[in-house]
Parts: C-alpha cells; sequence; structure tokens
C-alpha cells in the first residue's frame, strides 16, 4: 500500500527541478546572448510483476480479466528528469550601433581564451581592453582564425586593435578591417552536435567531447557589426511552464496526501473492526 | 525550490539595477553632452547534477546531462559614446566635437585633468575659457577684454578681433582621444577620468589622428534615445514582474508541500 506514495513524489521532485530551470530562464529574459534550458522528463519502470506471456491456468480455476493483462511495471513507474537541454534556437537582434557589439546570425560561436580553456559564446559585446586586445566583458580574448578552426595555442590568436585610431569595420564574414586594412579575421565556429555543449556560467559553452564533435570552420554563420543577440527566452512560454509546473506538484501533493490518508485509514480503522 | 527563489531574487536585482541606470539615462535625457549607460547581464555558474558525457557503459555516454542555473548578474555597465545630435545655440563659447575626441580640462579644487564633452564654456572673471563648474580648459585660452568677437575654427584655433578690426591668435585647443573610451570613468558633471581600462589619452589638434573636429556655436545634445530607453524600461519591468511571478509559485509550492501533513 506504500507504493503508490513513491510515484507521486518523484513527480512532485520532477516538477522542482522544472521551476528551478524556469527560474533560471526567467531570471535571465533580458541577458543578451543567454540561451534557454529546457528539462525533459522520462518514465521509469520499476519491475515487471506479470510477464507478457500469459500462461492462465485453465482450467482449475475461473479466468479473471485481470489475467489477460500483463503488469509491466506501469502501474508503479516513476518519473525522473533525465536531462536539461539549452535550446540553441536564435534570439532576436537587437540594433546598439556600437562598433564592437557583434551579433551572429546562424548557429556558430565565438572562440574565447579562459584561462581554464577555450570557451564558445554568442554574446558579442565585446571590449577593447587597455593593451588593445579584443575582449568579453569578463576580459577574456577573443580569437582569431588561422584558417583551421581551433588548431593552435590561443595566445597566438588574440585580436589586437591598438595603434590604429580609426574606424573599425568587421564585415559579415567576421574580417575585422581598421582604417580599411584587414587586421584580423574573427574565428567563428559551428558544431556538427551541439549536444556536448555545455553551460559554464557567464554566459560560456563549454564543448564536453572535442574529439568526436570537433569545432568546424562556419559556413552558415554571418557575423552583424553594431548588433546584438537578445536572451532567446520566450517569457509566455516560460510563465505557461511555470503555471503547469504548479499546478502539476499540487496534483502530486493530493495523490501523496490520498496515500496518507489511506494509509492512515489501513492502520487505524481496519484494526478497529 | 529554495534555489528557484534565490535564483529569482538575482533576477529581481538585476532589473532593477536595469531600471536604476534607465532612471540616470532618462533623467538625463536634456543634458547637453551627455552619453548614455548600458547594462550587460551574464548568467551565473551552473550545478551540474548529472555530467553530460557521462559513461552508461563500454561504448554509450549520456548525450545530455542536468544542469540547473543559479540566475543572473550584472557583467557590466559602460557608457555608448555615439555621437549626440548638433544643439545650435550661436553663442561663441559653445564648442561641439564633431568625432570621437573629448576635451581636457582641470578640476579647479584638485588640478586634475579630466575630460568632457559638454563643451559649454563661459568666460571667467580673468577672461579665460572654462566649463560652468569652473574647470579651465586645458591648455588655458585666456580672451582679452579687447575682443569683441572670436572665432574657433574646426582645427581648434581660437582668434580674436578687437574693434578695429584687427586679428589676434589667442591659442589652440587641443582635443583627447583614447583606445577604449568605454573604459572612462564617469565621475558626474559631465566629466570623465582615465583609468587604466581606457588607456593613456592620446592628444591631438583638432582634425588629426582621428579625434574630431570643433564645430563653434553648437553643442552636443544628450545621445539619449527617448523611444529606445522606453522600449528597455518596459522590457525591464516585464521582467521584474516575471521574476515575482517565479517566486509566487516557489512560495506556493513550498507552501503546499507544507501543508501535506496538518
Amino acid at each position: 500500500m506504500s507504493k503508490p506514495l513513491w510515484p507521486a513524489v518523484s513527480g512532485a521532485m520532477a516538477r522542482d527541478h522544472q521551476v528551478e530551470v524556469i527560474s533560471n530562464n526567467l531570471a535571465n529574459v533580458n541577458t543578451n546572448g543567454f540561451k534557454r534550458d529546457d528539462v525533459s522528463f522520462q518514465e521509469y519502470l520499476a519491475k515487471k510483476e506479470k510477464t507478457d506471456d500469459l500462461t492462465v491456468d485453465i482450467p482449475r480455476s475461473p479466468i479473471k480479466d485481470k489475467d489477460l493483462y500483463p503488469l509491466d511495471g506501469r502501474d508503479q513507474s516513476f518519473v525522473i528528469v533525465n536531462g536539461t537541454h539549452t535550446k540553441f534556437t536564435p534570439g532576436g537582434l537587437k540594433v546598439t550601433d556600437n562598433p564592437l557589439d557583434l551579433a551572429l546570425d546562424g548557429p556558430g560561436f565565438f572562440e574565447v581564451s579562459t584561462p581554464s580553456g577555450i570557451r564558445y559564446t554568442r554574446a558579442g559585446s565585446f571590449k577593447m581592453a587597455p593593451d588593445g586586445k579584443l575582449v568579453t566583458t569578463d576580459g577574456y580574448p577573443v580569437l582569431a582564425a588561422d584558417g583551421q578552426a581551433g588548431a593552435t595555442d590561443p595566445a597566438g590568436r588574440y585580436i589586437n586593435l591598438s595603434g590604429r585610431p580609426g574606424p573599425l569595420h568587421i564585415n559579415d564574414s567576421g574580417e575585422v578591417y581598421m582604417n580599411d586594412e584587414k587586421v584580423a579575421q574573427l574565428d567563428v565556429v559551428e558544431f556538427g552536435n551541439l549536444d556536448p555543449i555545455r553551460k559554464v556560467g557567464g554566459l560560456n559553452f563549454e564543448n564536453k567531447d572535442p574529439i568526436r564533435n570537433p569545432p568546424q570552420v562556419a559556413e552558415k554563420t554571418h557575423v552583424k557589426q553594431g548588433m546584438i543577440e537578445t536572451s532567446n527566452v520566450n517569457p509566455v512560454q516560460e510563465i505557461s511552464n511555470l503555471i503547469r509546473a504548479n499546478r502539476m506538484f499540487e496534483e502530486d501533493l493530493k495523490a501523496m496526501k490520498t496515500v496518507n490518508e489511506m494509509m492512515s485509514k489501513e492502520v487505524n480503522d481496519i484494526g478497529k473492526m | 525550490m529554495f534555489k528557484a527563489l534565490t535564483t529569482s531574487a538575482t533576477g529581481l536585482e538585476a532589473q532593477q539595477a536595469n531600471i536604476d541606470r534607465i532612471a540616470n539615462d532618462l533623467a538625463n535625457v536634456n543634458t547637453d553632452g551627455y552619453k548614455r549607460d548600458t547594462t550587460e547581464f551574464q548568467d551565473l555558474m551552473y550545478d551540474t547534477i548529472k555530467e553530460p558525457g557521462a559513461k552508461l557503459g563500454a561504448s554509450s555516454t549520456t548525450p545530455v546531462g542536468i544542469q540547473e542555473g543559479m540566475g543572473v548578474k550584472v557583467g557590466a555597465s559602460h557608457k555608448i559614446f555615439e555621437q549626440g545630435s548638433a544643439k545650435v545655440t550661436n553663442n561663441p563659447y559653445d564648442l561641439m566635437v564633431e568625432g570621437k575626441g573629448f576635451f581636457p580640462v582641470t578640476l579647479p579644487n584638485t588640478g586634475e585633468v579630466v575630460y568632457t564633452r559638454a563643451g559649454a564654456f563661459k568666460v571667467d572673471a580673468q577672461g579665460r575659457l572654462g566649463t560652468s563648474s569652473g574647470a579651465l580648459m586645458e591648455p588655458q585660452i585666456t580672451i582679452p577684454n579687447t575682443a569683441t568677437s572670436v572665432v574657433i575654427g574646426p582645427d581648434g584655433q581660437v582668434k580674436a578681433y578687437d574693434s578695429q578690426g584687427a586679428e589676434s591668435v589667442l591659442g589652440q585647443i587641443q582635443l583627447v582621444n583614447f583606445v577604449n573610451p568605454q573604459g572612462l570613468m564617469a565621475i558626474g558633471g559631465n566629466f570623465y577620468k582615465s583609468t587604466a581600462g581606457s588607456g593613456e589619452p592620446q592628444q591631438g589638434v583638432p582634425g588629426e589622428n582621428g579625434v574630431g573636429t570643433i564645430m563653434q556655436g553648437a553643442l552636443e545634445a544628450s545621445n539619449v534615445n527617448v523611444a529606445n530607453t522606453m522600449v528597455e524600461m518596459i522590457n525591464a519591468q516585464r521582467g521584474f514582474e516575471m521574476n515575482t511571478r517565479v517566486m509566487g509559485v516557489a512560495d506556493k509550492m513550498l507552501e503546499a508541500t507544507a501543508n501535506i501533513v496538518r
């Protein structure tokens, strides 16, 4: 009798996860370059009590309805959160007219060198460091391409804009021009599989599977200067998911209450008879 | 669930910082030489509950993991030095920089050289050009009281004409430029201070070194775009509301949990 309690508990725990993820999405509703996360649930079957190949003991006992249905564990299945996925759908483009604000139109990423290794970002609000290096808001250098994405030592691929006062132009393919002279080629990369691209905070992503999923030179991505990509969080969707998660959580708690009452009757009332 | 509460609290804080910045921008919508700010957000670190790519068996790995973010923070806020529009005043000492440069001026109390785009200069009792707060132009330019008209050219050369029409050159206005103007620190009063982030000031005669040229008899209007700022305000307000909504839901869920056993 205590069994039905656990599916309800697992449901409530899963909803709890979902609310955490929604709260992070909504906290970042105005974060440029942010990508929303989504939770996926999975049914988890506990065990089979009766197998599919039914052996009904004819004719020694009368056949009942339930003899014809297998008990494959569906009656005591659980729900678990089996993953969070980052949705890489594009956000909107916002015009800022700042020459160092770059948006990516397409599935690519900028390459950034951080103390813990190469990271990828779509938040292209870059700055110029005091020494003239092109850096992210956190001060991590943005990397130039050397013809082969992600091949060599990042220190040799910093982009230096100092000593060249004058207009800065960055064209669609990421070529950086100062005073009509080509300074660098921004390294924009794409991935065949976005599943191993994991968030590490600070709007950066890490490639967890660099061997089987190496970064490739971008073919479908264009750089847009003077624009910034807004968060791809859709508030309507998030709020409706939030309401649904809240209601389902309440349903799960109601189920727990019912089980609690049933157990209470079992223990207290049946004993009285 | 407690995490959802703190996560949405970071959201509230970030949107509040955004509103604070928007309020300052809108308050300065008619401040000559004012440059609008921008607030940039960043997501905080992620709590990895299940590592993506973890081994499931000899040859299989989990394709995705479970990550829960912890919210948002203000990553940076900086000025946008977009050119403001020209406002013609026909006052001979109202100067506007067309381009990227700044006027260097000396603060009256500390003697420190700071930089400004607000070129509404006045003449003090000694005839020296300075801002309305008494910061003198660097290098100093003194207007003699015999001058009947003062002409400042696009190249920054200051010439005076007396009642006989005789021309005299009073000095040369210098402009400075920075490698990274966004690294300048705003100290109020339309002044900026150079920092390690902005780089050393690079002085130049107007028209050279990309410092821009000078336009006499005009002021640079604030570069706050009211329509854009209003849109930003709507976004910030709605973002704030949605985060309070999440807090409400987390609160309800906690309440409901506490009420299972009565």
